[in-house]
């Protein structure tokens, strides 16, 4: 098999199937927060797919899902201003789910604090043209962010390497990188260009190549504004020498166990069933969960 | 009590982390020592699954061990999955099994291969419908007197409460009555099964034992059962 050929199937199994319980549980959740939002909002907000379902780079292993809800530039319905549009969103959620604020979003718990992968992104278009926006942020100094979902999609779609940023994505959860997905997902593109007509496992050497021995000049921009969200604080310095070290260590893991090396072996769910008896035998210091409930 | 965490700075933990779990990472998140990152759990080259978890070095659980959080919200919180909380708050092991387990301290990668890795391998094996391959244990006081009949061979709470009670002592004599109740010397009854104990474990962890078994059992409900 070639390294090519075994990615693909890496990639194939991290695609959710449009029959999968995971999209269908998600489409269901989706649809669930929708009516929530109409419920309280009326036909006034934009509620759509955001993040990796829109542009295509959703994994198995982190399948968490964006729904948009953008207001109307002169609709006040919701609030005035942008912080108490993601407030009074986060009530109207908070009816149902139990709520979670992140940098932009609003998390969504069930009552038990299950997590439902799901992400709501509150905010209001900046005109009427509907395309670009304006998001709430409740960290740092600026308490505002421009965006635009359509040209993100583009920007991931028109690149050519998506299977990269697929691949790149499942390597940044592995690892445990502390950089952002969408961080990430910008310098992948801007690393790769160029370099689309390149097989998928040369434009991630390159990647990695670049990674480790030149990641001080590596730049990302918004593309939805790139002059106007300083996307620094994503790249600082520590999280470029994290990835510096992750690049090399993985770079050696191809030297040394080839592709296998980085994403383990291709198994099917027997054979992983197997593995992980088999993995329970090798135990040698046994030790069970318990429950202080 | 017994303390099973061997001290080590952050530059040993760091050092530890790079060779052996390099998705893991030692931060100081409002001056707290969290180790942040995927536990990956593989297996001869198979990657069997992932979490993304957060060691908490400075919040200790009885035995003295970090407390582990699964925060990607991949585990369900709940008790069938030994996560109840809404933090993540792993249950990675009975403290009375462990404390019986384990003789030395364990430093941090003992920590992450032993408790931890079974934990999640657990985990693993739950996702796939074959639940706990290693077993678990019952929750609350079911699971302690669960152990304490796998330890001292008998499934009566208060003779395993008396058990301990004489266990903990320094100095214990063949003549005196064996705690089982039958009535006879310890040196025609249960001689063995104390011997046995006594050898296997220090002093402080059978005294942890009988404060751990007077926590979970009451007075009320160790009631011995009469042979």
């Amino acid at each position: 098999m070639t390294p090519n050929e075994y990615l693909s199937k890496i990639l194939d199994e991290q695609t959710l199937a449009e029959d999968s319980d995971e999209l269908k549980q998600l489409r269901e959740r989706r649809q669930d927060v929708e009516d929530l939002l109409r419920a309280d909002f009326g036909s006034s907000p934009t509620i759509r797919y955001g993040g990796s379902k829109s542009k295509g780079t959703m994994i198995k292993e982190a399948y968490d899902l964006d729904v948009i809800c953008y207001f109307p530039r002169d609709d006040d319905d919701a609030g005035g201003t942008l912080e108490s549009i993601f407030e009074n969103v986060k009530k109207s959620l908070a009816k149902k789910y139990i709520v979670v604020p992140k940098t932009s979003a609003i998390r969504l718990q069930g009552q038990n604090y299950q997590d439902f992968h799901v992400d709501v992104v509150p905010g209001r278009f900046v005109d009427d043209n509907k395309e670009d926006a304006f998001l709430h942020r409740t960290t740092g100094e600026k308490k505002r962010l421009k965006t635009n979902l359509d040209l993100h999609i583009e920007h991931v779609k028109d690149s050519g390497v998506v299977s990269s940023i697929r691949l790149v994505k499942l390597w940044r959860i592995r690892r445990g990188l502390s950089i952002k997905h969408f961080a990430l997902e910008l310098l992948t593109i801007e690393v790769l260009k160029g370099k689309k007509s390149k097989s998928v496992d040369a434009q991630l050497e390159y990647l990695w190549q670049k990674l480790r021995d030149e990641v001080e000049s590596i730049k990302i921009e918004d593309p939805a504004n790139p002059s106007g969200n300083d996307l620094a604080e994503l790249l600082n310095d520590a999280v470029r020498q994290e990835l510096s070290t992750a690049a090399s260590s993985t770079l050696a893991a191809i030297d040394r166990d080839g592709w296998e090396g980085v994403f383990g072996k291709l198994a099917t769910t027997s054979e992983k069933k197997a593995a992980v008896i088999e993995a329970a035998r090798a135990v040698s210091a046994p030790s069970r969960p318990w429950c202080h409930c | 009590m017994p303390n099973l965490w061997r001290g080590e700075t952050d530059d040993e933990i760091r050092a530890a982390l790079e060779v052996r779990y390099p998705s893991l990472r030692l931060a100081r998140p409002e001056n707290r020592r969290v180790i942040m990152g995927a536990f990956n759990v593989q297996h001869t080259g198979h990657f069997l699954g992932g979490f993304q978890v957060e060691v908490l070095l400075d919040v200790p659980d009885e035995l003295g061990l970090p407390t582990v959080r699964e925060v990607g919200g991949r585990i369900p919180r709940m008790p069938e999955r030994h996560i109840n909380d809404k933090f993540g708050t792993a249950c990675l092991y009975l403290p009375e099994d462990l404390a019986v387990r384990v003789r030395e301290p364990l430093g941090i990668i003992e920590f992450l291969d032993g408790p931890v890795r079974n934990f999640f391998l657990g985990q693993i094996g739950a996702e796939m419908g074959t639940p706990f391959p290693l077993g678990e244990w019952g929750h609350g006081a079911d699971g302690v007197k669960e152990m304490l009949t796998q330890l001292l061979g008998s499934d009566d709470v208060g003779t395993c409460v008396a058990f301990l009670e004489l266990l903990s002592r320094k100095v214990i004599k063949a003549h005196w009555p064996c705690p089982c109740g039958s009535g006879r010397s310890l040196r025609d009854c249960h001689d063995g099964v104390v011997r046995r104990v006594r050898q296997r474990l220090p002093l402080t962890t059978r005294r942890f034992l009988l404060e751990r078994a007077r926590k979970h059992f009451p007075e009320g409900q160790t009631t011995r059962n009469r042979p």
